[in-house]
């Protein structure tokens, strides 16, 4: 009599199973496939496109992370990617460093800021803390293009920057060739999604979760709920940085561009389009938002395409194209969804 | 175990708390707090519990004057609660929650208490998805994880049936005295009250009214006049 039943319960384990790695695995087979995009797309200037929109999927993957587990949105993501940047330029410019102990002090400086910055903003309630980095973002643009410091950050004209050396073993040429970049920017992205697809499926990742939804009840069950919050604003600050780092070894070129305040609105869209929830999501989001870009700005009427487009975009797919890939997966009697 | 000094808790001229004198000696007991609209009742569980902090006087929890203390610290202490509107994590399964704050309060009975509070067949379920009642016995679990020393209950049994709240009471007496807890219970419904808890606090517009056991208290004709009125 009991076959039956053990045989049906082994099944059921076993589909369990598979459904539990699915989304790993594919993960994997995508890093994998990824490395060889440049080998069938051979136009440099959709590959350049194409390593623009990894670079704004990394912000996004940033934001969208902080915005789904913790409710913070980010307004000032410019900040960390525009500082990283600076401080790049800088010790290459004026300290003669080499573009690897460059990035190193890029990444260890924005950092630091950050972590300052964060001690005293997660606090805040989330409309506070959005417009608390909107407006340190601002102050940071402000600061680059005060006269005195001219000699040091370029003011409106940005630092061209020359390597003094090569980038683990790519040149500077090579950097800024499409093709060459994107295996750096491919390992970078493979890399934040790892860390954010480990932090959201981790026991971080449920106290954040449970923060979110109910901050009292954290603390009245023994949580101190500011460290975690900190933690993931950490987290979210250094994969930005890591995008910042990105856009200044390709372009050699650090601007008050980099931290004006509209690259938030482009970061927040591509997360949307993503699907904030996901880890995968923000960057299709941010390859799709710049391939977009481009066709509308080729029409000449960027803006108002841009906005009929988000506007679509996000009434059609509320959860992005991550939602439309978890339905599809329901249906086939696939993978978790994701909280 | 649990001794209140003065405590008064203003807001302005208003004063929510107005010098209660309070003190909890026994183990495995509940404790009810009563009174009309407006008492205090829900403040003096918020002050113990270090939700508000009181305007003057002490809190004091096994020799330890609580009162600088944080929520977090306070349930590390023993200190634990549950809310008057449902207070858990809705998108977080039953497990899942229950496992997070054992996971800080030390507690290795989760079994027990899903077991004691009939919550096995929601188990797996995402809070937000599962019935009212289940919620209100998801909220009390959270509360007795990791063997608190004293468990305040404000409301446990608001929006529940009559069936309901005498079930949930059943549960809460019967873990109070296996855990030899001490329990506190804000509560509305007066027979319940009556029924379950072996001491009776009535609070009136913040002061303290009268302490005794359930039959004292009934009887008492400041009680029936502030409160239970003649048809008690």
């Amino acid at each position: 009599m009991s076959a039956p039943v053990d045989v049906s319960a082994a099944l059921v384990a076993k589909s369990m199973a598979v459904s539990r790695w699915s989304a790993p695995a594919a993960l994997v087979i995508l890093a994998a496939l990824g490395f060889a995009v440049p080998l069938w797309l051979r136009s440099s200037f959709y590959l350049g496109l194409a390593n623009q929109g990894l670079i704004l999927g990394v912000l996004a993957l940033a934001a969208g992370f902080l915005m789904h587990q913790c409710r913070m949105v980010i307004f000032g993501v410019a900040a960390f990617y525009g500082a990283p940047a600076y401080l790049f330029a800088i010790a290459s410019l004026n300290w003669s460093w080499s573009p690897n102990a460059a990035a190193l002090f890029a990444i260890l400086g924005t950092m630091l800021a950050s972590l300052a910055m964060g001690f005293a903003i997660v606090r805040a309630k989330p409309l506070a803390f959005a417009m608390l980095t909107l407006a340190i973002g601002q102050m940071l643009r402000q600061l680059v293009l005060i006269t005195g410091l001219r000699p040091i950050t370029g003011g409106e004209d940005g630092l061209n920057i020359v390597f003094n050396g090569a980038f683990l073993g790519l040149s500077q040429s090579a950097l800024a060739t499409p093709a060459r970049f994107w295996p750096v920017a491919w390992t970078v992205v493979c890399a934040v999604v790892l860390m954010v697809f480990v932090a959201t499926r981790s026991r971080f990742g449920r106290i954040l979760r449970a923060t979110r939804d109910n901050e009292e009840r954290m603390r009245f069950s023994g949580y101190d709920t500011f460290a975690p919050r900190l933690a993931a604003f950490a987290l979210a600050s250094f994969i930005a940085t890591l995008g910042g780092l990105l856009q200044v070894l390709n372009s050699s070129f650090a601007s008050p561009e980099l931290l004006d305040f509209s690259l938030a609105g482009n970061v927040l869209v591509s997360a949307l389009i993503g699907g904030g929830a996901s880890v995968v999501g923000p960057i299709v989001g941010g390859v799709a938002f710049t391939l977009g870009l481009d066709q509308f700005a080729a029409s000449g009427h960027l803006e108002l395409f841009t906005g009929v487009a988000i506007v679509i975009v996000i009434a059609a797919l509320p959860d992005g194209v991550e939602g439309i890939v978890a339905r599809l997966a329901r249906r086939r009697g696939g993978g978790d969804a994701q909280n | 175990m649990l001794r209140i000094e003065d405590l008064c808790l203003h807001y302005g001229n208003l004063r929510a708390l107005d010098g209660i004198d309070l003190s909890l000696s026994q183990s495995g007991r509940i404790h009810g707090i009563i009174g009309p609209n407006g008492a205090g009742k829900s403040t003096l569980m918020d002050v113990i519990s270090g939700r508000r902090r009181a305007t003057s006087g002490r809190v004091w929890f096994r020799g330890v004057d609580v009162g600088a203390r944080s929520p977090a610290e306070r349930r590390r202490l023993g200190i634990s609660r549950s809310f008057q509107r449902t207070s858990i994590f809705p998108t977080l399964t039953v497990i899942e929650q229950l496992e997070l704050v054992a996971a800080r309060v030390g507690g290795d009975d989760i079994e027990k208490v899903i077991s004691a509070l009939e919550l096995n067949r929601v188990r797996n379920e995402r809070a937000e998805t599962i019935a009212y009642g289940d919620q209100r016995r998801v909220d009390v679990a959270l509360a007795l994880l990791g063997n608190p020393r004293l468990l305040l209950l404000d409301e446990p049994a608001a929006g529940l049936s009559r069936a309901e709240t005498t079930a949930l009471f059943e549960h809460v007496a019967a873990l109070v005295r296996e855990r030899d807890v001490t329990a506190m219970i804000v509560e509305h419904d007066v027979e319940a009250v009556f029924g379950f808890c072996d001491d009776i606090t009535v609070l009136d517009l913040g002061r303290l009214l009268m302490t005794g056991e359930p039959d004292e208290v009934r009887r008492d004709p400041k009680v029936i006049a502030a409160y239970l009125g003649s048809g008690a």
